[in-house]
């Protein structure tokens, strides 16, 4: 099966865009296991590059996380609205009323919808179940990389290498597909 | 060279012949389905094939589930797993399925609608379709990829594949386990496959012993294994207690071990020529006739004792005149008991037909070797044993007595009394699911894959028919629509037609794609996103590589056809409000069939015996011609009637497993009445010796059967063993009656 094929209206899933990272040269950033954010609310735009295509795909929005509930809010190009609890999965489109969204196919989407917001909390432990997670053997100066592999072979096919940068909170997430396509995730600095 | 020893080369010269064709066969040809047991319905065929393929589709399917440990742990022993299952030749992925599934709906994107698409596009909302894919193509980590902008930029076989997937089916690995799943590739219920299964599951199961693993199984082939091994263990306790009973009892009647080699000679001797006669009839052998080809050992055994008997009389007879006291009732026993077990080829279970030609054979061949081999491996007359000389004086004795008026009435009453409390406190079975307790460690193991992946298979079904197969595809459409109507969608989880609609429907989906889609959102939409291939969905592109695309196997798993009929199964997981009227369709409940079938020949069963007994008078008024002889079958007859009383009266109810029992009882109550018949007074005394030795051979080696765990096997057994009972102790009754009791040695 093309494991591309398996998400569906994943588009609805924003992320947090989070401001260039407070790092800078001089500056020790703390371990990334260090990292321990309950709760956000992050601004996010993203690029998408693929062959064929005139232009990256550029679309922005936020990323909600409270409890064990995860709000994706892609603002532009498009308004979706995508709410995931341990219920269930709905959404709303340019602010209309939420519709539950089946859980068969789009279970791949909530999966990494949970993935990216466990990312954002620096839960690195929990992520080790579906990502070899390789953190930075030793804190240098600047900012830290941590590394995850999808270990599930449908998920490798569907997002092959993910490398998530920042200091002080997550800052970028890079997407690296095994067919060359790749994304690239900013995120605002969370507020203070 | 004289006709007996022609007859005797020629019957050696066939045991070799059939002992080398079982010992090549009897490990691969062994089936232990017990729905085997039941029986085939070929008044209507289409029904029986579908009920069969639905039996097929769902007992192929094996899941299992490794949790505990680490996730590398888990990873490696589930790679380990599917290696070795693989390597075994016996499985095949399900990721196979998927890989296909996903090929059979891209080549169709064009041509297929989800049934909520298909409302959208017909109220002209195309752009919400070209929206949904331009919301994938941006969204974060979304499903758009370089190669399908080439080829399906509207993402129309994500969208088949989201929709069409039942939406309890859990796509993604569960975090805290890895699953396995995949079909058998060869008959589950063959006891070779489900031995190279467990072998591969046990070499498992000791490599990751170090670990804190655990395996849960889900699948036909672990439940069957699981009766098999029941059956097998079963089958050595029978056989070796009997073994034990006969080397016991024949060294009590003769004081010689000498005896019993010949007895259990004659037992190899017979039943491997009869097992090979059922193997090369019916190409394999069910497990639970060899458990009942246990019990004709005791049958078999019978044959030789009679004769051994004829030495305690008169150690200095020949071998000829021996053989000529009982050749004429060995032969009438051996028709009458060979007519009994024929009787079953005429039942529509290949189980009961396998056992009718291993026990007719079995026991045409103990006949022969009876009066043929025996003979010649004797080597001499025995001596009497303590047991022979206590049975003759005791046991015999009760035998021979002409029994009393008063005697006869009060056994006639009792029967009645007992006929009539069976009858009120008894009640019939013939609900299949009270058959086989099934193993409760597997049904927790199930239960465990079930929340795990979210997958429940469905016994229940629609069956639907057409004339053509593209009918019948028309016909399982409307039913999905009547049933979305109803609001009854959710019941069905799998249908062929959702994934390989009829033409009408192909045809209709593929207008309104092109008019209500392609033409006016994907020019548009291409230009929005800044690439992409405007004839993707051209003709020519799409049907590129739709020669070489089959259906999913599971599509063709819920198809078959039967004659002229074409037909399809529509899987149901939970019960339905309104049921759909319509000529083409019928809800199938497998199970009610197969206990509506029993019961069907439960009763049939029953008229059988009325049948075979009538014969068995007819043949018996044939051979003596006289209407007296008919008192031989008065105490098979009183048997018959009380057995099914006595047993209901006892917890164990009256079912077609029962009924088959009685067979056997006519056939071997019937022997032991002709002995009693042709050997009256003094000059018998030996013979009763052998009836009683026969049948408590019979009792001890069919009575275990009674303590088995199968029902349908624990009613047989029951039943045998009480009904030969009563006919040897009814079966004084063929002299008639006296106004006193009087000793029949004393005539």
């Amino acid at each position: 099966m093309n494991a591309t094929g398996l998400v569906r209206k994943a588009g609805a899933l924003p992320i947090l865009l989070m401001g260039v990272s407070l790092a800078t040269g001089a500056t020790a950033c703390p371990s990334p296991e260090a990292l321990n954010t309950e709760a956000f609310n992050r601004a996010f735009t993203q690029e998408k590059f693929m062959a064929g295509m005139d232009h990256p795909l550029r679309s922005s929005g936020r990323l909600v996380a409270h409890d064990n509930e995860i709000v994706w809010h892609m603002l532009t190009p498009f308004d979706v609205k995508t709410t995931i609890t341990p219920q269930g999965i709905s959404q709303s489109i340019d602010g209309g009323a939420s519709a539950n969204v089946g859980t068969g196919a789009s279970e791949i989407s909530t999966s990494l919808a949970r993935s990216l917001a466990a990312m954002m909390r620096g839960e690195w432990n929990s992520l080790k179940s579906i990502f070899a997670v390789t953190l930075p053997s030793e804190m240098g100066e600047g900012d830290w990389t941590v590394r995850l592999n999808p270990l599930d072979d449908r998920l490798k096919a569907l997002l092959g290498s993910i490398t998530v940068r920042g200091c002080q909170d997550v800052s970028t997430v890079d997407i690296k597909r095994p067919d060359g396509d790749h994304e690239h995730i900013q995120f605002d600095a969370a507020a203070s | 060279m004289t006709k007996t020893k022609l007859a005797t080369a020629v019957l050696v010269l066939i045991f070799l012949l059939s002992a080398a064709y079982v010992a090549t066969h009897i490990a691969s040809d062994v089936d232990t389905n017990i729905l085997s047991l039941l029986p085939g319905d070929r008044h209507n065929p289409v029904l029986s094939d579908a009920m069969q393929k639905a039996s097929e589709d769902a007992s192929n399917r094996v899941a299992f589930a490794i949790e505990g440990g680490t996730f590398d742990e888990r990873h490696k022993a589930a790679e380990r797993l599917s290696s070795a299952l693989l390597e075994s030749g016996l499985f095949r992925s399900s990721s196979d399925d998927g890989k296909t599934l996903w090929q059979w709906l891209f080549v169709h994107r064009t041509q297929m609608l989800c049934p909520a698409d298909r409302e959208k596009l017909r109220s002209e909302q195309g752009t919400v379709v070209a929206r949904d894919a331009m919301v994938q193509w941006y969204a974060p980590m979304g499903g758009g990829s370089a190669a399908l902008l080439k080829t399906d930029p509207l993402l129309l076989t994500n969208r088949l594949l989201g929709c069409l997937m039942p939406s309890n089916i859990h796509l993604l690995t569960h975090p805290d386990a890895e699953i396995i799943s995949g079909i058998i590739t060869a008959p589950v219920y063959r006891l070779d496959v489900q031995d190279r299964i467990a072998t591969v599951v046990a070499k498992w199961t000791k490599d990751t012993a170090a670990q804190s693993l655990t395996l849960s199984r889900a699948g036909a082939i672990f439940h069957a294994a699981y009766g098999a091994t029941h059956a097998r263990s079963e089958m050595s306790v029978i056989g070796s207690i009997t073994t034990f009973a006969v080397l016991l009892f024949y060294w009590m009647m003769f004081r010689s071990f000498r005896a019993p080699l010949i007895a259990v000679s004659m037992v190899v001797f017979s039943l491997t020529i009869g097992l090979a006669a059922a193997l090369i009839i019916f190409g394999s052998i069910h497990a639970m006739a060899l458990v009942f080809g246990a019990a004709l050992i005791g049958m078999v055994v019978d044959y030789t004792t009679y004769y051994l008997v004829t030495g305690l009389a008169d150690p200095d007879r020949t071998f000829a005149a021996r053989r000529a006291q009982i050749v004429t009732p060995l032969t009438l026993g051996m028709v009458t008991s060979v007519g009994a077990f024929a009787a079953l080829l005429f039942f529509p279970v290949p189980a009961f037909r396998q056992i009718a030609i291993l026990g007719s054979v079995g026991l045409a061949t103990a006949w022969a070797a009876t009066l043929l081999l025996t003979p010649l491996v004797e080597g001499g007359a025995m001596r009497v044993g303590p047991g022979a000389r206590w049975t003759k004086d005791v046991a015999g004795q009760f035998l021979a007595r002409h029994p009393s008026k008063r005697l006869s009435v009060m056994v006639i009453v009792a029967s009645i009394v007992v006929m009539l409390l069976g009858a009120w406190q008894g009640h019939t079975l013939d609900n299949v699911k009270k058959f086989q307790a099934p193993s409760t460690e597997l049904v927790k193991e199930e239960a465990r894959i079930r929340a795990l992946t979210g997958f429940a298979p469905s016994s229940t079904f629609f069956l639907v028919r057409g004339e053509t197969r593209d009918s019948a595809t028309a016909h399982e459409e409307h039913l999905l629509q009547a049933l979305h109507a109803n609001g009854d969608e959710s019941a069905v989880t799998w249908a062929a037609s959702r994934f390989d609609p009829s033409l009408k429907q192909r045809q209709s989906d593929t207008i309104l794609i092109r008019n209500a889609l392609l033409i006016p959102q994907l020019k548009g939409m291409l230009a929005s996103l800044g690439g992409g291939n405007p004839a993707s969905y051209e003709p020519a592109e799409v049907s590129a590589k739709k020669a070489d695309t089959m259906p999913p196997d599971f599509v063709n798993g819920l198809r078959g056809r039967s004659g002229n009929q074409y037909w399809s199964i529509v899987p149901v997981s939970h019960p339905i409000a309104d049921m759909p009227d319509s000529p083409f369709v019928v809800y199938v409940e497998p199970a009610e069939r197969y206990s509506e079938l029993l019961g069907g020949y439960r009763r049939l069963a029953t008229w059988g015996l009325v049948g075979a007994v009538a014969l068995t008078g007819l043949m018996l008024l044939g051979y003596y011609r006289r209407l007296s002889a008919l008192r031989i079958l008065l105490p098979t007859m009183v048997a018959l009637i009380v057995t099914p009383a006595i047993t209901a009266l006892a917890g164990l109810p009256y079912s077609f497993f029962s009924a088959m029992g009685l067979f056997l009882v006519a056939g071997a109550g019937v022997d032991y009445a002709i002995f009693q018949w042709e050997n009256p007074g003094k000059a018998g005394s030996w013979t009763r010796v052998g009836i009683i030795l026969a049948a408590a051979m019979t009792c001890i080696s069919v009575g275990l059967l009674g303590l088995s765990s199968v029902l349908p096997v624990r009613s047989f057994g029951s039943t045998v063993a009480l009904g030969v009972f009563l006919s040897l102790i009814l079966s004084p009754f063929v002299r008639g009656w006296s106004e006193d009791a009087v000793s029949g040695e004393g005539q």
